[in-house]
This record gives C-alpha cells, sequence and structure tokens, in this order.
C-alpha cells in the first residue's frame, strides 16, 4: 500500500495508520472537498474525525493525527424574536447558508471548530401602535446577519452490528460574533444599523456517511446574540432584544487529514457482537479489541493447521477480530453470514493487524 | 351735529347708488344674504405667480445681467432634459478613428469632446442640429452600438419646481422634501375637511345682501394652483347654508393651500399633501361676511360641530380645525371623539395667546383629551416655539407657524390680493368702504405670509393625510405616528410636546432594530 504508514511492524498495529495511507489516494476526494466547502457554505454540519473511527481508538492512540474537516451546507431559522421578524414583515424562518472548518480528535472525541454563516431577509418598515396593530409603509427593510462561530466539542461513532460506521453524533458549544445590519431607503444619517456583537451557542448534530471521505450531516443549534435588537424598531415595541433563535441545518462533510476510513473503523465491530446471527439486538456496540483486515482472499481453518478444510474463504478488506497471534498464524474471530460469530485461524502474511 | 350725520349719510347713500349702478344686477332672492349669480366674470388671476421663462444672459448698455446660461433642452416626449448640442455615442469595438471621424461627420457633428471608457465618445454637434433627432440617426449606423442624448441627472430629492417654492422654510423644517420621495402627496382617495373660512371651489358672482347698500355682487374665482376639477368633495357653507363655501376672509385659503396646494406644477407654491381631495366647510366668517350678514351664526359652537360631524359622515379622514376660543365647547369635543370614532384624524390649533395671558382654549384642550386628535403649537423658523404660541399640558405638538407677516419669516402660502379685498381692514371701515362704493373682489390672489398657529395645524394635517396615504389608517395610530417621530426641539413639552412634527421619520415608520 504506497505510502501506507502502516508501522507496527510484528505488532499490532493501529489501523489509523493505515488510513493515513488511504489518504494519499485520495487527493481527488480532498479536492473536491475543498470545492465544496468554498462553494456550499453551511454551518457546523457534518463532520467526523477519522481518529474516532474505531471508537476504541478515540484519543488512545497518542501518535494519532487529528483530522481535518470542511462543512457546508443550510439551514432554516426558528428566530426568537418571532413577532419582531412577523412585524417586519421579514420571512418567518430565514435560510442560511454556511461552511466551515473543524479539527476533530485533538484529544478523544473532542474537535473544535470555525463557522461562518450568513442570512438575509427583506421585509418592509412599519408602524406598531400601542394597541399592537401593525401598518406596514411599503418602505423596503434589508436585514442581513452574518455570524463567526468558535465551537468545542465532542462526537463519537455510532456503530451498527456488522462494524459498519453508522452515524456520527456530536453536541458542541460556544462563542461567536454577529454581524448585523439593516437598512432602508430615504435614511438620514443613524437611520441604519451595522453593528456587531458577541453570541453564544450550543449545538447538536448527526453524520450518516456516505463515503469514506463524506458524510451527509444534519444538525441543530440554538444561538443566544443579546443586545442587537430591542433598543429601536419594532423589537422595541415588542421587547425582543436578541437575535438568535434555533436553526435547524443539512449539510455535508468532507474530511481528510488523520484517519477517516469507515472500513477500517469497522473491525473493533465486529469483535465484540457476541450474539448469534438471528435474533440479535440491533443495538450498536464499541468495541475496543485489536483489529485486522484480510488482504487477500484467504482461508479460515478450526486449528493452526492449512491441510484441513477452511471453515470460509475471507475475502480482501474483511475485518477480523485478532485475538491472538501464534507464530505464522493468528487466532481471528470473523464473522460468517451464515453463522454469525465465529473463530477460527487464518495465517499472518493474509492479514495486516491494527491495535 | 344732526347735520354732519345727515351729510355723511347721503355721502354713502349716494356713493352706493352710484356703485351699485356700475355692477351687474342680479336677480336676487328678496332678503336673501347671499346667491349664487352663475355670471362668470373673470378667471382666477395668481399676481405674481406667472411662469417667468427660463433666464438668459442678457447685455444691454445699461450693464450686463448674467444669469445661468440655458444649455439643457427637454424631451417632449419624456420631459427629461438633455444637454443642448451633445450626445453620447458608443462606438463598436472594430471601428477606427477614420470609421469615428466619417459617423461624426454623417450628424453633423463638430467634435469629439471626450472620450470616455467602453468606447464611449462625447460628440458635439453644430448648435442647429437637434440632438433628438441625431440620435436615431446614429443608432441606425453600423459603427454606432448605441446612442443617446447626454440626459440630465438631479438627486432623488423631490424638490418641487413651483415658483415660490423657495419661500416655504416651513417644508423643510418638517423634513418634507424627502417625505415626499417616500409619499409624493398622499394619494386622491385622501379627503382632508377644512373646517374654516371656506375656500372658493367655484369662479362666479354671488350677490350678498347689505343693509346698508341692499344686494352687493361679489367676484369669486376658484383658488388657482389649489382647486381643479374634481378635487372638492362635500363642500358646505354653514354660514350660508348652501355648498359654495366661498371664502370672504382667505385665512381657510391659506390653510387649505397649506394641506394641499398643486405641487410641481411649475406655478405658485407648495403643498404638504397635494394630491388629497379637498373638503371645504365655512363656519368661521372673516369681516366681510359680518358686513353681509350681521346676525349670521358663524363660529357657534354648534355651527362647527355640525361641520366637523358632516366632515366625518362624507369620508373625511383628516380634519382641520385651525379655530379656537375661549369657552368650553363640550358639544364641540362630543363631535370630535365622533369624526375620530369614524376614523377621521383630528388636527386642532393650540391657539396665539400666550402673550395675552395664555389662556386655556378650546377646541385645543380637548386634543389631549382624544386619541387621534392633536393639539398643535407653533415654532418660528428657528424651530423654537414661536412667541405667540400657547403654553399648556395639552400641546401635543409643534408645526412651522411663523412668527412674523413677511416671506423670510412668516408662513407662505396662497392668499388675497389685498387691494382687492382689504380684508385686514376692521369691520366699520369695511362698512363704510361699501357704502362708498368699494366692492371687494376674491378673484385675485397672491402669495401671502401669514402666522399662527392656525398655519401649523395644517402641517400636521397634511403630515397625517401622507401617513393615512402610506397604510396608517387609523387616528390614533397616526397620532402616535406623528408624536413618536417627532423631531425634539430646545421646547418643554408644555410648549411643543413631543416636538416638531418631522414627515419623513414618521412617513418611514420603523424597521427591525432602527
Amino acid at each position: 500500500m504506497p505510502g501506507a504508514h502502516c508501522a507496527a511492524s510484528g505488532s499490532l498495529a493501529d489501523p489509523v495508520i493505515v488510513m493515513h495511507a488511504n489518504q494519499t489516494r485520495r487527493s481527488p476526494a480532498i479536492a473536491l472537498a475543498l470545492l465544496v466547502g468554498l462553494f456550499l457554505p453551511g454551518s457546523a454540519a457534518g463532520q467526523d474525525r477519522a481518529q474516532a473511527a474505531t471508537p476504541a481508538q478515540s484519543g488512545r492512540n497518542a501518535g494519532q493525527r487529528p483530522a481535518i474537516e470542511v462543512f457546508g451546507g443550510a439551514g432554516i431559522n426558528w428566530p426568537s424574536a418571532t413577532e419582531s421578524f412577523e412585524a417586519a414583515g421579514l420571512g418567518p424562518r430565514p435560510v442560511e447558508f454556511g461552511g466551515g472548518a473543524r479539527v476533530a480528535g485533538i484529544w478523544r472525541d473532542l474537535f473544535a471548530q470555525v463557522s461562518a454563516s450568513r442570512w438575509s431577509e427583506t421585509g418592509e418598515r412599519t408602524f406598531i401602535d400601542s394597541t399592537g396593530a401593525r401598518f406596514p409603509l411599503g418602505i423596503p427593510l434589508d436585514v442581513k446577519a452574518s455570524y463567526v462561530d468558535v465551537s468545542l466539542g465532542w462526537k463519537s461513532a455510532v456503530l451498527t452490528r456488522s462494524g459498519r460506521i453508522a452515524l456520527w453524533p456530536y453536541v458542541g458549544t460556544g462563542v461567536g460574533v454577529v454581524m448585523y445590519s439593516e437598512a432602508s431607503p430615504f435614511a438620514d444619517a443613524g437611520d441604519d444599523l451595522d453593528t456587531r456583537s458577541v453570541s453564544y451557542h450550543v449545538l447538536a448534530g448527526l453524520e450518516i456517511p456516505l463515503f469514506k471521505w463524506l458524510a451527509v450531516a444534519v444538525d441543530a443549534r440554538y444561538r443566544y446574540a443579546p443586545d442587537i435588537l430591542g433598543d429601536g424598531g419594532v423589537s422595541a415595541v415588542f421587547d425582543e432584544d436578541a437575535l438568535g433563535g434555533l436553526r435547524a441545518g443539512l449539510g455535508l462533510r468532507l474530511g481528510f487529514g488523520g484517519a477517516s476510513s469507515p472500513r477500517l473503523r469497522e473491525p473493533s465491530k465486529a469483535a465484540p457482537d457476541p450474539q448469534p446471527a438471528r435474533g440479535r439486538s440491533t443495538t450498536p456496540i464499541i468495541v475496543e479489541l485489536p483489529a485486522g483486515v484480510v488482504l487477500e482472499t484467504a482461508p479460515v481453518f478450526l486449528l493452526p493447521d492449512s491441510a484441513r478444510t477452511p471453515l470460509r474463504m475471507l475475502t480482501p478488506g474483511t475485518i477480523v477480530t485478532v485475538l491472538e497471534e501464534t507464530g505464522a498464524w493468528l487466532k481471528v474471530q470473523f464473522y460468517d453470514p451464515q453463522l454469525g460469530l465465529r473463530f477460527g485461524y487464518i495465517e499472518r502474511k493474509f492479514v495486516r493487524v491494527g491495535k | 351735529m344732526y347735520l354732519r350725520l345727515v351729510g355723511l349719510f347721503a355721502v354713502v347713500t349716494a356713493a352706493a347708488l352710484v356703485g351699485s349702478a356700475q355692477e351687474p344686477q342680479p336677480t336676487a332672492r328678496p332678503f336673501a344674504y347671499k346667491q349664487r349669480t352663475h355670471d362668470v366674470p373673470t378667471p382666477g388671476f395668481l399676481g405674481g405667480l406667472r411662469r417667468e421663462p427660463a433666464p438668459h444672459i442678457t447685455f444691454d448698455t445699461t450693464g450686463v445681467t448674467l444669469s445661468l446660461p440655458d444649455v439643457w433642452d427637454v424631451d417632449p416626449g419624456t420631459g427629461a432634459q438633455y444637454r443642448r448640442g451633445e450626445v453620447l455615442v458608443r462606438f463598436r469595438d472594430d471601428v477606427d478613428a477614420i470609421g469615428r471621424a466619417r459617423t461624426l461627420q454623417s450628424v453633423r457633428g463638430r467634435r469629439m469632446v471626450r472620450v470616455l471608457p467602453a468606447n464611449w465618445s462625447l460628440m458635439e454637434l453644430q448648435p442647429e442640429v437637434s440632438p433628438l433627432q441625431s440620435v436615431s440617426v446614429l443608432q441606425a449606423m453600423p459603427e454606432v452600438e448605441e446612442a443617446s442624448p447626454n440626459f440630465r441627472l438631479r438627486t432623488q430629492q423631490f424638490r418641487p419646481n413651483d415658483e415660490f417654492h423657495h419661500l416655504q422654510w416651513n417644508f423643510e423644517a418638517i423634513n418634507l422634501p424627502v417625505a415626499w420621495q417616500i409619499n409624493p402627496g398622499a394619494r386622491d382617495d385622501v379627503v382632508v375637511a377644512v373646517v374654516d373660512t371656506g375656500l372658493n371651489a367655484v369662479t362666479d358672482t354671488f350677490v350678498f345682501f347689505s343693509p346698508l347698500v341692499g344686494q352687493i355682487p361679489v367676484r369669486f374665482a376658484e383658488v388657482p394652483d389649489l382647486v381643479s376639477d374634481g378635487r372638492i368633495v362635500s363642500p358646505y357653507d354653514f354660514v350660508y347654508d348652501d355648498e359654495f363655501p366661498v371664502d370672504l376672509d382667505g385665512h381657510g385659503t391659506h390653510v387649505a393651500g397649506t394641506i394641499a396646494q398643486q405641487t410641481d406644477n411649475g406655478i405658485g407654491l407648495a403643498g404638504v399633501a397635494f394630491n388629497v381631495k379637498l373638503m371645504p366647510l365655512k363656519v368661521i366668517t372673516g369681516g366681510w361676511d359680518d358686513v353681509f350678514n350681521p346676525s349670521h351664526r358663524g363660529g357657534a359652537v354648534d355651527v362647527v360641530s355640525a361641520a366637523v360631524r358632516h366632515a366625518a359622515d362624507n369620508g373625511a379622514k383628516v380634519i382641520n380645525l385651525s379655530l379656537g376660543g375661549l369657552g368650553a365647547a363640550p358639544t364641540l369635543r362630543d363631535a370630535i371623539s365622533y369624526a375620530v370614532s369614524r376614523g377621521a384624524f383630528v388636527a386642532i390649533a393650540a391657539g396665539n395667546s400666550f402673550e395675552d395671558g395664555n389662556p386655556v382654549e378650546y377646541p385645543a384642550a380637548y386634543g389631549e383629551q382624544i386619541n387621534g386628535a392633536m393639539t398643535v403649537g407653533a415654532v418660528n423658523r428657528s424651530s423654537r416655539r414661536a412667541s405667540y404660541s400657547a403654553v399648556h399640558p395639552y400641546v401635543e405638538i409643534c408645526a412651522p407657524g411663523g412668527d412674523a407677516f413677511d416671506f423670510e419669516r412668516g408662513i407662505t402660502q396662497v392668499g388675497y390680493e389685498e387691494a382687492s379685498t382689504r380684508s385686514l381692514w376692521t369691520f366699520p371701515e369695511q362698512a363704510l368702504a361699501l357704502t362708498l362704493g368699494f366692492r371687494p373682489r376674491f378673484d385675485r390672489f397672491e402669495p401671502l405670509p401669514l402666522s399662527g398657529t392656525s398655519m401649523a395645524t395644517p402641517h400636521v394635517a397634511g403630515v397625517a393625510a401622507l401617513l393615512y396615504s402610506q397604510g396608517i389608517r387609523n387616528p390614533s395610530a397616526i397620532e402616535e405616528a406623528i408624536t413618536r417621530f417627532a423631531r425634539p426641539i430646545d421646547a418643554t413639552a408644555d410648549q411643543c410636546g413631543a416636538g416638531l412634527v418631522d414627515a419623513r421619520r414618521a412617513l418611514r415608520g420603523l424597521g427591525l432594530a432602527r
């Protein structure tokens, strides 16, 4: 495998390292990721760091390199200043576009990210009398809000029974800067507003991996941006001083750097499933056993004796859990589609082993 | 003594007879105080309000009169101004200097004045060549991509071209030019009632009955630049009880002019809400009314109240009350409340008696009690309370009222030519003049500077009409908008309430955060 960092000769190597090797073959994907990152702005959406690939690995591997991810997407806002938005004739659900970058696996499943997003709406200047009656005045009102957020969060993998990564749920929190402007025709000096303020947010999301380098993400973020509104305009009438609110979004995440091959993350989960194939629970499990990947079609035997009839032929890429190494043989646990989890022996030369 | 009186009576009678003999003698109802004759003697004449020709540079032996050079022509199709003798041409990329010269020659151009970016050139034409025609020719030429006259651009601030608009400092004071950009003069579905001394909505002769000299024909003319076809709605004369509320004073005409003078038509003056319809309701009398009809009921609370209700019942959405008195008028208060309940905003003059003891006046005192009615004080050109403007807690807003009867400091609007009406004369003077043969005529107009809270009030009424037209159709909301967006000035709340009315701010309303 060209460029593989698969060290660990003799010893059980970290599959993460193997993923580095994969990275080198993925330069078109990285280029695409960059492109999407640039042109698909989005709020914090999808991401996963290679690292966490194997839950077992998360944060455990001192030499593990953090993964870099870019993401982008769009979301719908539910502004907290609902009445003000409605009164000003602004769309009740501003659509926000944005994107960002994330460093994942800083420590264990910890990630840090910077994101930028923006929405704009055109409403109508209005007058609200003391009874709350609204009188639209037919004068356009252009409102724009841009956010730059810095977040810290935690993201773990959830695996399927077959050992594949099913989901990457994550949560986080952080601070940011809100840049807010509103403008209308016929303004005098000081009539329009262009200001900025600190904002605070919490976020949660879920990534669904599509490929090794690509995931779809849904996320929700609640942002609180005090003191932007409320000093004047209709927001003062309704006593709404915060610009934030809830945002739900959908986006894409592209990962590169670190380790990010879902396939290589799978091995760990194959082993831990102690249940038979039929009737087993679908609850994902997290395991921390050494794993290996079968490099080419290879037989697996009941005993370390190649003269015996193989229990099964394992295909390249099959993930096995390495239980024991005995000379040229490895005792492994593997998944038999017919019989479920089984034990057997496979020649060492057919398997690349991680920890 | 008796001989003197007899002599005076003889002279007066003789003069009256002579004067009467000179006038047409319409058939009048016996003992009717006022009758329309349908004798149309003169069109309305706006003295001094003629459009002057464009200024030119003139030289003569007495010296040089230098005015701005007139270098603009007008496109008759659009009214757009363009630079005389110039066109802008955009050549195609492959046209070389020879091709450009040929093009210049083909439209009798003199020279290329300037080469502009993007293949544009400014071409100067022979003086006799029309730029509009040249553009047509150029556009048909293969060398030319585009061509256009060198049109004139202006700032987007609406500045009426009325001849005497420059005298109307009061409109700048309430930010009206920018407000007109937002809402150019309201819409014609807004009716503003002017409950006042009347307004000449017809050009005709009316015969009045004078106890002194009998029937007297008096000439009236439509107020030029103010009254036009279809603009007058449900007029009524509550003094003479007819539908011709002719103005024998000029006050109502002036007030109506401030509200609705036709604007940007090159003549006369401008008005705040120049597209509205007017409902002139005559309830107050002038000196000549007293001469012609000494027993009239003009100014009585019941008459004014009836007019206010008439306005509300006939669709007025704004009512201007530039009137007041010292006696409490609960009947009028109820009428105002009724009008507000029917959706009409009411502007009321605060009163001019600050220097005469600052008494409480009515209906001014009711403005504060009724949401949808506002009591209006006056400021001078410096945006300070005018010296006469009443100071009371019920003053809710201020507007320009001026503080002198001159063009510099007064509120200039259309009024009667004083020499024709002698409206400033006292009752005895007018009566004597009448017996001596003087016949007032109310068909000659001129720009007239007046001052008072009466002049301030129509500014607020006009802004209310703009707001109504902009979409604020609730009287109390209009009051709130005017109050909220008033400009603070150097005055206490008793002097000017919320401050000086600001039409631009009120019309612009609220944004999300500003």
